[in-house]
């Protein structure tokens, strides 16, 4: 068996997950779809163990370029390692759909977003960039409907705008240095300016973070627990690569991880919801690479791995919610644990995993965070973030399970989720317990050694207090009718600068573009008609210059002017 | 088809004996408890520490209790934001024109 791995050393775990998905999209056999999305990511384990050591594998020599398609080093080992796992429990929880575009899609998107993790160059990580943009989009297609295939237009133009601007920035980057190895690049040039745009862009920087609430809660079940795993998180590992302890990103971190409050509690879509959660969740880890150092490089690298399967987790709950009911309106849910109670057990430990709560993995990943930033001074960093911890993290899970699962009962007996749809779940509880529990599995596999210690009596009994506050918080608003949520309505993000406020500015050019140019032909028209009047004028039978002029008239006009050009020639200098 | 409402009927096996959460009683009782454990928790910190409400040597106050004073003021601003920032439901999609009246959006 060990030589059988052996054998795998030095292959990317990528291919695996790509062949697999590009089969699975040529099978017309469900059940050859589902054993390839298992076998899949099987596979590509089998090939993660197998590479034990550090290095540059599969590199390929293009003459001026050399290409490296599988560094594996602390940094890229484990976001690919939980992207591995991510794409084994979604194949499990997806047993029960039969969707060839997604099937295949979700296998070549997780293997896309674990090439761009091993992507030691700039060239290679464009390709699987754009790759995981491709790739992703068919999740969003599938649901079919016309604002499905809006958004997911939307989706896919942002998507490739930023592999566009990650080629562009590139490109600047290699001729300024030389070279194009994916390292620390900084943001001491234009280039490496215009690199971290094209990240931020897919990592929901502050006002280009409109896609992620635009686009996840409209794929498929199935489609949104994958999206909330890959894009982002890939991102967020491009920063770590690349713009560690840069201190712009403590700023946009926090901006990321406090603004979402509003929309957390306004909004009536309960993925939207866990959208914003997601973006909240990205700015800790955003500032966590801002700070940098290896606390904070290890921190963001927890919260990304634990992040992945707790969210995974709250979207495959309210996949199973979406399944059942056919709504994940929270104005129009309520009572559910009546009917899925086991949904409900699930959705608990999700949610308990979001807020921080100790014993599960958001507290050994979230408290990372918060020490980097106050070993490294960041005080006012610290304190912003724990207010966007109770505000955000513990408000979305608290609305998610209290919505959906207790609240008002709307009367809902449905059937309870598919037993496939509870493995997948239970594979990722577990996870959400195991790694919290015992913390030196999640710590071991992080990019730094370290020796920390989350369970302090301090930390445990002050995020006890700040979650039993929020939830007092939460409960009196809710006992009082004062938390804002209504039906039926849109709340405006930056998505409207161009959904809104640049397809109406589209328009309105357009038609004052019309009104212009026909102004002018206008214009042109009369001008034209004047003229044309005019020379009929001079020149018709009837004109000016078809009159007769007596012969005395003409010749004293002809006199004066032979006086004209004759003074001009005499006073001309010779 | 909805079942009446609390009636046990088409409840999962499972749920039966939590049938009593949903009732305004449970949800009470469970607020009363949950305040009596964060009054509880900050007496018992203020009592049982040397230097006041302090958790670490650099931290002092019962910095949790300001998160939760704004949590709650996040949540009453929710209401000027619904008020000032939302719009219909199928705002984007009919304002935009690409849907004419009576398609299914």
């Amino acid at each position: 068996m060990t030589d059988a791995v052996s054998i795998l050393n030095g292959v990317s775990p990528a291919w695996f997950l790509i062949a697999a998905g590009l089969l699975a999209w040529a099978s017309p056999r469900s059940e050859l779809r589902k054993a390839l999305m298992m076998l899949g990511p099987i596979g590509a384990l089998a090939a993660w163990f197998a590479t034990g050591e550090t290095g540059v594998y599969g590199v390929l020599d293009l003459g001026p370029v050399v290409l490296e398609t599988f560094r594996l080093d602390g940094l890229s080992r484990v976001w690919a390692l939980v992207f591995i796992l991510i794409s084994f429990i979604n194949a499990v929880y997806a047993l029960h759909e039969r969707n060839r575009m997604t099937d295949g899609a979700a296998l070549i998107y997780a293997g896309s977003a674990v090439g761009a993790v091993f992507a030691g160059d700039m060239l290679t990580l464009f390709f699987f960039w754009e790759l995981t943009a491709l790739a992703s989009a068919p999740l969003i297609f599938a649901v079919g409907t016309p604002e499905a295939q809006r958004a997911g237009l939307r989706y896919l133009a942002i998507q490739v705008l930023s592999g566009v601007m990650l080629l562009g920035g590139a490109a600047m980057w290699a001729s300024q240095t030389g070279s194009w190895a994916f390292d620390a690049i900084g943001t001491g040039s234009w280039a490496g300016i215009i690199l971290m745009l094209a990240i931020g862009l897919k990592a929901g920087f502050p006002l280009l973070h409109m896609w992620i609430p635009d686009a996840y809660p409209k794929a498929t079940g199935v489609g949104s627990v994958v999206l909330s795993a890959f894009t982002t998180k890939l991102a967020i590992y491009a920063l770590a690569r690349g713009f560690a302890g840069e201190d712009a990103l403590i700023v946009i971190g926090l901006v990321m991880a406090i603004f979402p409050v509003f929309y957390v509690i306004t909004s009536n879509d309960l993925r939207q919801t866990l959208a914003y959660a997601l973006i909240n969740q990205l700015g800790f880890m955003v500032v966590a690479i801002g700070v940098g150092g290896h606390l904070g490089i290890n921190g963001a690298a927890a919260n990304a791995f634990a992040g992945v399967i707790y969210m995974a987790l709250m979207f495959m709950v309210l996949g199973a919610v979406l399944l059942r009911t056919g709504t994940v309106k929270a104005t129009e849910l309520g009572g559910l644990y009546k009917s899925m109670p086991i949904t409900t057990l699930f959705a608990i430990i999700g949610a308990l995993s979001v807020m921080g709560a100790p014993l599960f993995s958001g507290f050994v990943a979230k408290t990372l965070i918060l020490s980097a930033a106050h070993h490294e001074h960041h005080d006012l960093a610290y304190t912003l973030l724990v207010y966007a911890s109770a505000g955000v993290m513990e408000i979305s899970a608290l609305k998610v399970v209290w919505f959906a699962f207790f609240g008002k009962d709307r009367g809902l007996r449905v059937k309870e989720a598919p037993q496939t749809m509870h493995l997948g779940m239970a594979l990722a509880a577990f996870l959400c317990v195991f790694l919290g529990v015992n913390y030196p599995a999640l710590y071991g596999v992080l990019p730094f050694d370290m020796d920390y210690k989350p369970y302090k009596l301090a930390s445990v009994y002050g995020q006890s207090q700040l979650l039993l506050g929020t939830m007092l918080v939460f409960g009196l608003a809710l006992y009082f009718k004062l938390f804002p949520l209504k039906s039926d309505r849109t709340i405006l993000d930056a998505d409207w600068l161009y959904r809104r406020f640049g397809d109406a500015s589209a328009r309105w050019g357009a038609a004052m573009g019309q009104l212009l140019f026909d102004a002018i032909g206008k214009v042109l028209g009369a001008f034209i008609s004047f003229v044309r009047l005019r020379l009929f004028n001079l020149f018709s039978p009837a004109g000016a210059l078809s009159k007769e002029f007596p012969s005395g008239m003409m010749a004293l006009w002809t006199a004066i002017m032979l006086a004209g050009v004759v003074l001009v020639a005499y006073f001309s200098p010779v | 088809m909805t079942a009446p409402r609390d009636s046990k009927a088409g409840m999962h096996p499972l749920a039966r004996p939590l049938s009593g959460l949903s009732s305004p009683r449970a949800g009470l009782i469970a607020l009363i408890v949950i305040a009596v454990l964060v009054v509880g928790g900050f007496a018992l910190e203020t009592v049982l520490s040397d230097g006041g409400l302090s958790k670490y040597p650099e931290v002092y106050g019962a910095y949790e209790l300001l998160p939760l004073a704004a949590a709650a003021v996040a949540i009453l601003l929710g209401w000027g934001l619904v008020w000032l920032i939302s719009r219909p439901g199928d705002f984007y999609s009919r304002a935009a024109g690409d849907v004419t009246e009576g398609q299914d959006d």
